[in-house]
C-alpha cells in the first residue's frame, strides 16, 4: 500500500494527490528549435536517446524541427520541463519551455 | 565520403579506425575547446564569443529574467556534463575500441566542436553541399568544420543501432 503524505487527509493515495496536483500545476511544453548546425541525426538520436522515443517517431519530431522551425517534444509540469531543457542543453540541442 | 572508420563491433563495443593524424587533430580541437569553455566563467548571455555563447542557449523563450534563473541552477551541472565528456575523449583518443559511454562522450564533445566551429564560420543548412571556394581564407576551417561531421554521423550511428528498440505506435 502506498505511503501517505502528512499533508493529504487519512486515505488519499499517493496516486490520487499526484493526479490532483497534475490538474491544479499548469502544464509546460519543451520547445526544440530548427539550427543549422546540428546533424538531423543526430537530433533523432537525441530524442530516442533522451525521450525513449522509438526511432520512427523521433525522426518525424527531427523533420518537424527542421521543416517547420520546431517542434514540441515533450510537456508536464514545469520541473519535468526544466529537467528535459537542462538535458536538451547539455546535447547541444536549442530547446525552450513556455506554459501550454 | 571516405569509408566507415567508427562501427559497432559484433560484441556491442564501438571500433575506432581513425588514423594517428586524425586523432591528433580530434585530440588537440577538443583539448583547446575544453580549456576555452573551462577558462570562461561566463554562461549564456554574458559569454562574448559567439561560438562559446551557442553552448548556452535562452531556456525560456522571450523571458531573459527567467532564462538567466534557470541558467543560474543548470550551468555548474551541464559545464560539469561537458568537461567531463571532453576528459573521457582526451583519455581515449588513442583508444582502438570504446565502450557505450565512452562513445557517447565522443559523440557529445564532437557536437559541441562543430556547434562552436559551425557558429563561427556562420554555417548555413546548404553548407557542404555547395562545392568550397579554396581562395576562401576559412576554406581549411571549413574543412575541418565538414570532417567532424563526418566522424559525428559514424558515432551516430553506431549508439543509434544499440538503442534498445520501442514499439510502435507511440505517438505522445
Amino acid at each position: 500500500m502506498a505511503d501517505h503524505p502528512a499533508s493529504a487527509s487519512p486515505g488519499t493515495t499517493v496516486e490520487e494527490v499526484r493526479r490532483e496536483r497534475a490538474v491544479l500545476a499548469p502544464r509546460w511544453i519543451v520547445i526544440v528549435w530548427n539550427d543549422p548546425v546540428n546533424l538531423m541525426s543526430y537530433v533523432t538520436y537525441v530524442f530516442q536517446k533522451l525521450f525513449g522515443y522509438s526511432r520512427p517517431h523521433a525522426h518525424r519530431l527531427m523533420l518537424q524541427v527542421h521543416h517547420e522551425g520546431r517542434a514540441v517534444v515533450s510537456g508536464g509540469t514545469k520541473e519535468r520541463c526544466e529537467h528535459d531543457v537542462s538535458r536538451l542543453h547539455a546535447h547541444g540541442l536549442w530547446a525552450t519551455m513556455a506554459p501550454e | 565520403m571516405p569509408p566507415r572508420r567508427i562501427a559497432r563491433t559484433g560484441d556491442g563495443r564501438i571500433a575506432v579506425r581513425l588514423a594517428p593524424r586524425e586523432r591528433v587533430i580530434l585530440g588537440t580541437l577538443a583539448a583547446e575547446l575544453a580549456r576555452e569553455t573551462a577558462e570562461d566563467g561566463d554562461v549564456g548571455s554574458d559569454v562574448a564569443d559567439e561560438g562559446l555563447a551557442r553552448l548556452w542557449p535562452d531556456a525560456v523563450s522571450d523571458d531573459p529574467t527567467a532564462s538567466a534563473a534557470f541558467r543560474e541552477l543548470t550551468a555548474t551541472d551541464i559545464a560539469e556534463t561537458r568537461a567531463a565528456r571532453f576528459a573521457v575523449l582526451a583519455g581515449t583518443i588513442d583508444g582502438l575500441e570504446l565502450d557505450e559511454a565512452q562513445a557517447s562522450a565522443w559523440l557529445g564533445a564532437v557536437n559541441d566542436l562543430r556547434l562552436v566551429h559551425g557558429t563561427r564560420l556562420g554555417v548555413a543548412e546548404d553548407t557542404g553541399v555547395a562545392p568550397l571556394d579554396e581562395s576562401d581564407p576559412a576554406a581549411a576551417e571549413m574543412i575541418v568544420f565538414l570532417w567532424l561531421g563526418w566522424v559525428e554521423e559514424q558515432l551516430v550511428d553506431a549508439l543509434a543501432a544499440g538503442l534498445p528498440p520501442v514499439a510502435e505506435p507511440d505517438d505522445r
